[in-house]
This record gives C-alpha cells, sequence and structure tokens, in this order.
C-alpha cells in the first residue's frame, strides 16, 4: 500500500534529491512524484510505498534542513500510528 | 625533534593593497567560528583559499593524504565537542575526504568539510579534477552548499557550523568553486547566534516512565555516545548512583559510566560481555539512553531484550522506534530528563542476580603460552596511563579488545569508528586530539592492518612534533576477518595473510619516531614505560599470537545470548 507524504522545501540546490534520495536509503520505494515551485518554496509531493513504519520515516525526514514540514495524508496503518502516538505521551487510543 | 614553523610570505613589494576575497572571508569566518586547526592538503581548485592562508593567523595542519585530514578533524571533534574543520581540492582530493566526512556522519560528529571546486563556467563540462561532489556526498552529509555566490559566503559558513553542531550533529560539506573563491567580496564576517534550546520533553510521556520505572522487576540502562552529545554523563552518573540500575553500553558509548563503576557490566553485543547480554535477555525494562539499537549492539533484532519494555531516551526524535519499538519515547535534553525521571532503587533480588552474572564473568589474564596475550597487554596498559589519557583505535580485533579491556573514564577518552567502522582511523584521530590538547597523553591502539591503511600521517607526527605514541599490535593477518573465516567459513582463509609486513620499528624510525618492538612477556612493563616516557612520537611494535581470536562473540543472525565463549 502506498502513502503519500507532502512536503514544503527549502529552495536550495539539491533539496528535491536530498529528500528522494533519503526516503530510498530508508528502505521505500517511490510510487510517483509532482513537484513545483510555489514562492519561496517547492512543493514536492511523493507516494512511498515499504514494509517499514512511515512514521519513522517522517521523523527521519524531518530532520533534513531543507524539509520546512512534511505531512502524511490520512490512511495510514491505524495500529502503527496510534502505538507511536502514544510511545511520544499524545493522547491515541491503541486498537485493540 | 625538529618541526615546521608555521611559514608566512615576505612582504609583498607591491604598493597595492590586495582586495578582499572570497577566500579570505572563508578563513575570518571560519576564525569568527573558533577554528584553531585545519586539516588540509593543497591542490588547483582549492588553491586561492591556501594563497589566502599565507597571511592568516588560523593554523593549518597539512597532512599526508585528504581521508587523514577527514579523519584528523572528526578526532579533534569527538575530542573537544567542536567543529572539526578539513580541506581538499575538487576531484580526488574531495573523493579522499569522503570516507572521513562518512565517519563522521555514521557516527554523529560536528564537522565542515571545505573542497574546492573547478570554476562556476566549467562544471558540469568534466572539466580536470572536476567530480560532483555535491551529488557524491549526499548521502553521508547532514547538509551540503556549493558557494555560487561569493558575499553569501560568511553566512553559508555560519549556517554550516550551525547545523554541524545542533541537534545530532553531523557532517556539512561546503563546495567552493574557484572563481567564487577568487572573487572580491565586501561582506563583513558573520557573527555566531546561540543554538536554539532543545523542545520540552512531553509530560505525560515523562509520567509513563515513572509508571514504567516504578513497577520494574529487572531493569536494565542500556547507554550509547548519545550521552556525550548531550553532555549526559553527569546527569546519568547520577541516576545510576540513585537507583543502581545495572548498566551496559555501546561501543561508543563507553566511559559514560565509568567501566570500573560497580553498576557497570561491560558491552553489551556481538563482542560484549556475557553479563551484559544475559542481564538485557533478563530485563523486563530496558532503558535506552542515547542509543539507537544498532545490529552489532541487539544481534538478531527478534532476539533482543525479548521480555522488556523500552523506554527510549534521545535527542533525535528520528531513532524511536527505528529498530525496536518503544512504549515511550523521550525526546529532549538527556540530562533533564534523566534528572526528572524516578529514583526508586532497583529491586534487591534482581541486584543480587546481577551481582552474581558479573562475578561469574571476570576476564582472566593469565593465558598460557609464550606471546603476548593481547588483552592482558591492554589492561597493563591502561594500569600504567594517567587517569585523563586518550586512547584512538582503529578497526578489528585490537578494537575490541581495548574496548573490552580498557579502562574507560569517560567517553571522550575511548575514540573508535563506531559506525562505519574505518580502519585507518585510528592515527589520524590522535593527531587531532594531541593538537586540541598538547598536554595531554594520547594513545593510538592499532593493528597491522589498520596501521598501514594511513601510515603515511608518520610525516604529519614528525613534521609537527605530535608525540601520539602508537601501539601497533601486530598478528600479521588482518585478524577480524581470518577470526570469522575460521568460525563461519570452515577456515577457507582468503587474502588476509599479511606474514610479510614491514619491519614497523624500522620503518617508524625512517619516519623520524622513537620505536622499539616488544617481543617477550618479561619486556612488558620496562618498554611500556619507556615507550610512553619516550620524547617525541613513538611507536612500540608488539607482534602477538597469530591465531588469537575475540570472545565472546556472538555468530551472526543469532541472539546475543546465544553468544560463543572461548575454549
Amino acid at each position: 500500500m502506498s502513502q503519500r507524504l507532502n512536503f514544503r522545501l527549502r529552495p536550495t540546490e539539491g533539496s528535491v534529491l536530498r529528500v528522494l534520495g533519503s526516503i530510498e536509503r530508508r528502505g521505500f520505494s517511490l510510487e510517483h512524484i509532482e513537484s513545483r515551485r510555489v514562492g519561496n518554496a517547492i512543493l514536492l509531493s511523493v507516494a512511498v510505498s515499504g514494509e517499514r513504519p512511515v512514521e519513522v520515516l517522517i521523523r527521519q525526514l524531518e530532520r533534513l534542513y531543507d524539509v520546512l514540514s512534511v505531512e502524511l495524508e490520512p490512511c495510514p496503518d491505524a495500529y502503527t500510528t496510534a502505538c507511536l502516538q502514544q510511545s511520544f505521551g499524545e493522547p491515541a487510543a491503541v486498537p485493540t | 625533534m625538529s618541526s615546521i614553523a608555521p611559514q608566512r610570505a615576505a612582504p609583498s613589494p607591491s604598493v597595492e593593497a590586495k582586495p578582499y576575497r572570497a577566500a579570505h572571508a572563508l578563513l575570518d569566518a571560519l576564525r569568527a567560528e573558533g577554528v584553531r586547526f585545519i586539516f588540509g592538503y593543497p591542490g588547483g581548485a582549492i588553491m586561492p583559499v591556501y594563497d589566502a592562508l599565507v597571511d592568516h593567523p588560523i593554523r593549518h595542519i597539512l597532512v599526508r593524504h585528504e581521508q587523514a585530514a577527514a579523519l584528523a578533524a572528526n578526532g579533534y571533534a569527538r575530542f573537544t565537542g567542536e567543529v572539526g574543520v578539513c580541506m581538499a581540492t575538487s576531484g580526488p582530493g574531495a573523493t579522499n575526504l569522503i570516507t572521513g566526512i562518512a565517519d563522521a556522519y555514521l557516527d554523529s560528529v560536528p564537522m565542515v568539510a571545505i573542497t574546492g571546486q573547478v570554476a562556476t563556467f566549467l562544471m558540469g563540462t568534466d572539466a580536470f579534477q572536476e567530480v560532483d561532489t555535491f551529488g557524491l556526498t549526499l548521502p553521508v552529509v547532514k547538509h551540503s552548499f556549493i558557494v555560487r555566490e561569493a558575499e553569501a559566503l560568511p553566512a553559508i559558513v555560519h549556517e554550516a557550523f550551525r547545523i554541524a553542531r545542533s541537534g545530532r550533529p553531523g557532517p556539512v560539506l561546503v563546495d567552493l568553486p574557484k572563481d567564487v573563491a577568487n572573487r572580491p567580496i565586501f561582506a563583513k564576517p558573520s557573527h555566531p547566534v546561540p543554538d536554539p534550546p532543545l523542545p520540552e520533553c512531553n509530560p505525560c510521556a515523562l509520567e509513563r516512565a515513572r509508571h514504567l520505572l516504578a513497577r520494574a522487576a529487572r531493569p536494565v540502562l542500556y547507554t550509547g555516545y548519545g550521552v556525550f552529545l548531550a553532555r549526559a554523563e553527569r546527569a546519568l552518573r547520577a541516576f545510576v548512583e540513585a537507583t543502581r540500575i545495572p548498566t551496559v553500553s555501546t561501543l561508543k558509548g563507553l566511559g559514560g559510566l565509568p567501566t570500573d563503576h560497580p553498576c557497570f557490566l561491560g558491552m553489551l553485543g556481538m563482542h560484549g560481555s556475557r553479563a551484559a547480554n544475559q542481564a538485557v535477555q533478563e530485563a523486563d525494562l530496558l532503558i535506552c539512553v542515547g542509543a539507537r539499537f544498532d545490529d552489532r549492539a541487539t544481534g538478531k533484532l527478534d532476539g533482543f531484550a525479548p521480555k522488556a519494555r523500552v523506554i527510549h531516551i534521545d535527542g533525535d526524535p528520528g531513532e524511536i522506534s527505528k529498530l525496536r519499538y518503544a512504549e515511550v519515547a523521550l525526546c529532549g535534553d538527556l540530562s533533564r530528563i534523566l534528572d526528572a525521571l524516578s529514583l526508586r532503587p532497583v529491586p534487591p533480588e534482581w541486584g543480587r542476580r546481577v551481582e552474581a552474572l558479573k562475578a561469574s564473568d571476570r576476564p582472566r589474564y593469565d593465558a598460557p603460552g609464550r606471546f603476548i596475550y593481547a588483552p592482558a597487554l591492554i589492561r597493563r596498559l591502561y594500569e600504567r596511563l594517567p587517569e585523563d589519557a586518550v586512547v584512538t583505535c582503529d578497526v578489528g580485533q585490537h578494537q575490541m579488545w581495548v574496548a573490552q579491556h580498557g579502562v574507560h573514564r569517560s567517553i571522550r577518552q575511548h575514540l573508535t569508528s563506531g559506525g562505519l567502522g574505518t580502519m585507518g582511523f585510528g592515527l589520524p584521530a590522535a593527531i587531532g586530539v594531541k593538537l586540541a590538547d598538547p598536554e595531554r597523553t594520547v594513545v593510538c591502539v592499532t593493528g597491522d592492518g589498520s596501521f598501514m591503511m594511513n601510515v603515511q600521517e608518520l610525516a604529519t607526527l614528525r613534521r609537527y612534533g605530535i608525540a601520539v605514541k602508537i601501539l601497533l599490535l601486530d598478528n600479521a593477518a588482518l585478524g577480524m576477518v581470518r577470526q570469522w573465516q575460521e568460525l563461519f567459513h570452515d577456515r577457507r582463509y582468503s587474502e588476509v595473510d599479511l606474514s610479510d609486513n614491514p619491519d614497523f620499528a624500522a620503518l617508524a624510525r625512517v619516519f623520524g619516531l622513537w620505536a622499539a618492538r616488544l617481543e617477550s612477556r618479561d619486556q612488558i612493563d620496562a618498554l611500556l614505560q619507556e615507550w610512553l616516557r619516550s620524547e617525541g612520537p613513538a611507536l612500540l611494535h608488539v607482534p602477538i599470537d597469530p591465531k588469537a581470536n575475540v570472545w565472546p562473540l556472538v555468530p551472526p543472525n543469532k541472539a546475543n545470548h546465544e553468544q560463543l565463549m572461548e575454549t
């Protein structure tokens, strides 16, 4: 199942390459890519698939200097998301 | 011993003042960041910066291979906690830096690497010594810049330093085209501003951690290099003193809790102590502090700490639940988090069990035979070293013996390439440390394989009179590979024989070092003393048993409690 990540990036040299490379190196496949420059940012939308938790990938991408924000479009694995939210102390019920 | 004084150019006969160029602004910006040393090697595309160096007070250390520049800056940064700086030209100079940059990336070392690049109008034309340094280094840097506008250079340097040292540290590349470096500029050096504070730890997560700690019957602390990155050794020690929770460490976390502390059980993982691995196996709560569940530490992940819930304390949210699900994640300032946790003492039954594990796992140093027994030599070395000495290692069997048998009093006193496992790390790293603190005893423990990977740096020791003491354990083989071929490849030895090594003591003397060969056990005390007290850089060559192996050992794809012991 693929999941879509929406990024706002700094418009710096190599920022798109850096993000796409990071996604692949972390074990995810790139299924679809769209990118465009809007004002002082690059908007990048990527559909990814992989067996590892996408929430961990998001935190790894958030630490990139070029990434101003990254959002996961709804439809993730509900159990994994709830568990990870709870481990960070956020009020989320783990499905049984 | 002679040493080379910094060279200064004679005053120019020209009466015209030189314009202030980007190359000079680069050096001023580095100085504004507090840089004391640049480790580097000149070449065509970086020549404007080397020209500016002639008139600049910043100190440049000329190494003999660019890889050593990156590793010396790496060692300097690991020891000081400051940003290390290395520099090379384009093309092969840049590619030679990459191993040291990758080493810094995997071990979270703050570093800025400056590379020359061909002129902007030649970039993309396959020009002489042109290579896409930016592209080549993308996977192994925290961030990178190509300087296209000279005026932007001071701000880029400042930002590079901020990125390198902030959060989870790492290397940053600044690629500087030659024509940009030569351009006159009018920008002033950028002044450092403090990094933003770390976010507050989530109070709900903290409460959940307290709850787990209060109920744990068999807690174990699992600590790593993140303790050093967060400057949290004090808080860790206070936490252990208050709770007496048994503690195990990763390779790079050794010294976070002194290894002679009663609560310390040793390194965990592939070559970890039996007590450490067994305690983790039995634990019902694992408190991971600044570590990342690396495969060398966990063994087969499914079998790691199988009965334990996990509290993961780290400065980097990207590590949480990456490999092992954490019931509680505490991200933020490690010291504040540790100070805020429950201080309930460990249950007495668990304390007694762990004491028994530790008592049954004391290493022996009375090996029979005539060969020098490397673990005993390492132990003897540490008994003779000043308490504040720094030991750097290379990679292989000797590295594991140092980890297992050294007495590590703080993390920055044991520098080892943990993530990348870079053979050739030890000597350049020791150069970086000794330059940072010339009064400190700095020892490089190396092996005959690793030593030859950066042997040319003996010339750097001689050139600057850098009094690093090298202890070379020589088993005439690539010992760790040989050990694996013996145990897991049916003794089919493939390209591991180094019995035609040079005479290492004679080689060192050619480079101007004091050198000796230690051949029998009754020479150990006298020669260690003579070697440590010798003036300037020195090498002690120690032939050891070519068949000696590192024990214990967790075989590949096995859980840590299935480790093999010496028979």
